[in-house]
């Protein structure tokens, strides 16, 4: 990845921060209107992200973040008042920048001119509604503006110029001193760089003393406007070829930030004087690698766009591959790799001092290194955690957005957003979630004059909660609507050829109603929930991370989503056993003991249902053979070792033949190289080679006691 | 030592203004009425012509016109002096005509004295 690159992730992944703040604080602003700390936050944010986008050269979204901050502005100066409509505006806003953001990201990095202009005139519109205050708009703050805006403001008030000087040889002849022209440029402000191009200078015998063969390109930090600058060479740049930019927007402590997006040739042309002739000459000389190859029969056309395509695509996605980790995580590697090291130098020292190294000291060395090297593993694994607080304020824009669609009012509630899941859950998760707050929103919340006559807050509330607990991840999205509609699922499902229970229907059932394939009881598809995603997808997505879906409805009282899911792909740590020559992992999260098995501890309650006397409790023990289908086969006293295990909801005991050890261990999908299987979430590769089970708690919990999870 | 400047108009009103104020900026000035004036004030001047630093002229005047002397001028020792002709707003064509026989700079009557100094600078060393 080069710098350039480099550069563009970051100021990728600071847009998104900044977004993300800028919509957190215009919804507070939206609860309470009035310029204060949260209106600071956003014109902040929309700040940063209007230099930062001009600094990678997206002008266009400089341009309008620009736009808004001008708006902003106006809040501030309280020139404008915050209305329903403009905080409407406002997000509409914050939407189109990330949208081109995102265009950016996959390589669309300008915009229609149009599509601009016309955000600008809706801007605009809001800005024209005090015209009275038009103006004073140029009249620098007052100091009743944060520190932070008179620094901003004061920034704002350099302007960089790019000014290119090429003056005519006679110019001597004119009476017209270019040094005093650099002097009274000089005088303007500070020359932040000046560079003279001498390739027009003949050989020394050829000078012709009363010609000019110089020209310049100077870099001039300034105060004064263009116009200023421009008369400087007022007598002069009519018949001279004088070039003044403003380049404020691209240019920030000393860096001309547009060369990150211009060739080399390009750079050298501007920075170093070569002339545009001396690059077109050796730019000649020289081909693209792909038409070299083709021309030397190594590939064909075809293969050439392949790859071209491939390089674009790739160039599109980094965005999405890249994670932003807090630093301390980082140095905690750095500082666990060093450990590595040093134990590993360590060791070379025993080996190599002694003509028959002690044992001892080897395996002493050794276990200190295996322990860094656990704790290593760890926190690479943590490198991938991030808080939910991303996506639950997402959530809270989605649910906004849709209860104004449909002028119902919501306050939404965030608990546990420190919450940390892997990175890859969150993002697999994000969308069926946003399908599950949209309808919490579409079909749970009753409008306001409904509510008010169940008795009801006219507010809706939604709330979206996170814990752990255990190895578990549990994601709520709660309303307090309507409910589900029982009687209309149950109508549903009887079309659908789904068979439903007559009497009442629990939870679990209603869940596998609800995420049915194509199951929608919506009778007219509104614009913003029931566009087709149903909740089996959600469902679905769900199960492939090896979680579950949970739905509780209660008529009047509201409807709760609850999602389980696991914490990470990663590494688990894990107790290794074996039964019946087969070697079983089980996750150490669900681990509460172990036992020798005794045959006095055990009670038989008829039928096959056997209860062991584990500290203080009977506890259900079970076989693993269930698993596999067979009929418990009875107890008898050749299995030796009881493994307690707990899910959350049950303990139970698992006999098996030898508890082997605790190990970490990498989870593959038995899924995609076999089947799924009820009861294993799939299959490790042992350090012998073998390949071990793991088992999967809840499927075990659903087998033995046939039970819907959560 | 003081920079010398050439200041040729044939109204003294406008000769005297601006001679005041190049005087009281610290130059040096030497009066001429028109250009057939200001060539032999140039002629007297050929011993040194390094002390002068600047020719201002008019463009409209009896005897010899600006763009004559100047054309003048350039044909002389004096020929990479800088030269700022005074036009009026009526005449701005002579920007151009004073540009193609020599002239450095211009400045549109009437002018603050700001402004001359101002012009004044962008061809004179200080």
């Amino acid at each position: 990845m080069n710098e350039l690159d480099e550069t563009l992730e970051i100021f990728f992944s600071e847009t998104e921060d900044l977004i993300k703040t800028s919509e957190e604080s215009l919804m507070r602003l939206e609860s309470a209107p009035e310029a204060g700390p949260d209106l600071e936050e956003l014109f902040r944010a929309i700040h940063t992200l209007k230099s930062g986008s001009a600094m990678v050269g997206f002008d266009h979204i400089s341009e309008y973040a620009h736009i808004i901050e001008n708006l902003l502005d106006r809040l501030r100066d309280r020139k404008l008042t915050i209305t329903k409509p403009l905080i409407s505006f406002l997000l509409e806003g914050i939407d189109f920048i990330r949208d081109m953001v995102d265009k950016c990201a996959g390589g669309e990095t300008s915009i229609e001119p149009a599509v601009l202009e016309a955000r600008k005139a809706q801007a605009n519109r809001f800005l024209g509604m005090d015209s009275i205050h038009e103006e004073d708009a140029g009249i620098p703050e007052t100091i009743a503006d944060s520190s932070v805006a008179d620094s901003s403001v004061k920034a704002e008030k350099w302007h960089y110029y790019n000014i290119d000087l090429i003056f005519r040889k006679n110019l001597f002849e004119s009476g017209i001193d270019p040094l005093l022209l650099l002097l009274n440029l000089k005088e303007m402000g500070e020359f932040i760089e000046v560079v003279s191009d001498i390739s027009e200078l003949p050989r020394y015998e050829e000078i012709d003393i009363y010609k000019l063969y110089l020209s310049w390109r100077v870099i001039l930090k300034s105060a004064a406007p263009l116009q200023e600058i421009e008369n400087v060479f007022m007598f002069v740049k009519d018949d001279n070829n004088i070039e003044i930019e403003d380049i404020t927007v691209r240019y920030k402590d000393g860096i001309d930030l547009k060369a990150g997006d211009m060739t080399i040739g390009e750079t050298l042309i501007e920075k170093k004087g070569i002339t545009k002739n001396d690059l077109e000459k050796a730019l000649k000389k020289q081909k693209k690698i792909g038409e070299i190859l083709v021309e030397e029969k190594k590939i064909d056309k075809d293969a050439l766009q392949t790859v071209i395509s491939m390089q674009k695509e790739s160039r599109a996605v980094y965005r999405k591959t890249s994670i932003r980790v807090d630093v301390t995580k980082i140095n905690c590697l750095v500082n666990l790799a060093e450990e590595i090291g040093v134990g590993l130098s360590r060791m070379q020292n025993i080996l190599s001092k002694q003509e028959t190294p002690d044992l001892y000291d080897i395996t002493l060395e050794l276990e200190n290194l295996l322990k860094i090297n656990r704790e290593f593993q760890e926190r690479v694994a943590q490198v991938r955690m991030f808080s939910l607080e991303g996506t639950f304020q997402r959530f809270q824009r989605i649910a906004r957005d849709t209860a104004l669609a449909q002028n119902k009012r919501i306050k939404s509630i965030m608990t546990g957003t420190d919450t940390e899941l892997d990175k890859e859950v969150i993002e697999c998760i994000t969308d069926p979630l946003k399908h599950l707050v949209r309808n919490c929103v579409d079909h749970g919340i009753e409008p306001p004059d409904e509510r008010m006559a169940k008795g009801k807050s006219e507010e809706g509330i939604i709330e979206f909660k996170a814990h752990q607990k255990g190895g578990l991840i549990f994601v709520q999205i709660q309303d307090d609507g309507k409910g589900l509609n029982i009687e209309k699922i149950r109508q549903r499902a009887l079309e659908m050829r789904i068979s439903v229970p007559d009497g009442e229907i629990d939870n679990k059932t209603l869940t596998n109603i609800i995420c049915s394939p194509g199951f929608s009881t919506s009778t007219n598809v509104t614009k913003l929930s029931g566009r087709g995603v149903g909740m089996d997808v959600v469902k679905t997505e769900v199960e492939k991370l090896g979680g579950s879906l949970k739905i509780e409805t209660a008529k009047d009282k509201g409807t709760t989503f609850t999602l389980a899911l696991p914490l990470t792909f990663a590494l688990t740590d894990a107790l290794h056993f074996r039964e019946k020559d087969r070697s079983y992992l089980v996750p150490l999260w669900g681990l509460v003991g172990t036992d020798k098995f005794e045959e006095s501890s055990m009670r038989s309650f008829g039928g096959d249902e056997k209860l062991y006397h584990f500290r203080d409790k009977y506890l259900p023990i079970m076989n693993l053979s269930r698993v596999y289908g067979d009929e418990m086969s009875g107890i008898n006293d050749q299995k030796k070792i009881v493994v307690f295990l707990n899910t959350g909801r049950q303990k139970f005991g698992l006999l098996v033949d030898e508890v082997i050890d605790c190990r970490q261990i990498v989870v593959k999908s038995l899924e995609s190289h076999y089947q799924s299987v009820r009861g294993i979430s799939g299959a490790t590769i042992m350090g012998d080679g073998s390949v071990a089970l793991v088992l999967d708690l809840f499927g075990l919990e659903e087998i033995f006691f046939n039970k819907n999870l959560i | 030592m003081e920079k010398h400047i050439l200041v040729v108009d044939d109204s003294p009103t406008i000769r005297s203004a601006v001679v005041f104020c190049l005087r009281n900026a610290g130059y040096e000035v030497t009066e001429a009425k028109d250009g057939k004036d200001a060539l032999k004030k140039l002629e007297n001047m050929k011993k040194s012509p390094q002390s002068l630093a600047l020719i201002v002229t008019d463009i409209n005047m009896p005897q010899m016109d600006g763009i004559t002397f100047i054309e003048n001028v350039k044909k002389s020792d004096f020929r990479f002096l800088p030269i700022l002709v005074f036009t009026t707003e009526s005449e701005k064509s002579m920007i151009e005509k004073g540009r193609a026989a020599g002239a450095s700079g211009w400045l549109v009557k009437p002018f603050q004295p700001e402004q001359l100094l101002w012009a004044v600078k962008k061809l004179v060393w200080a």
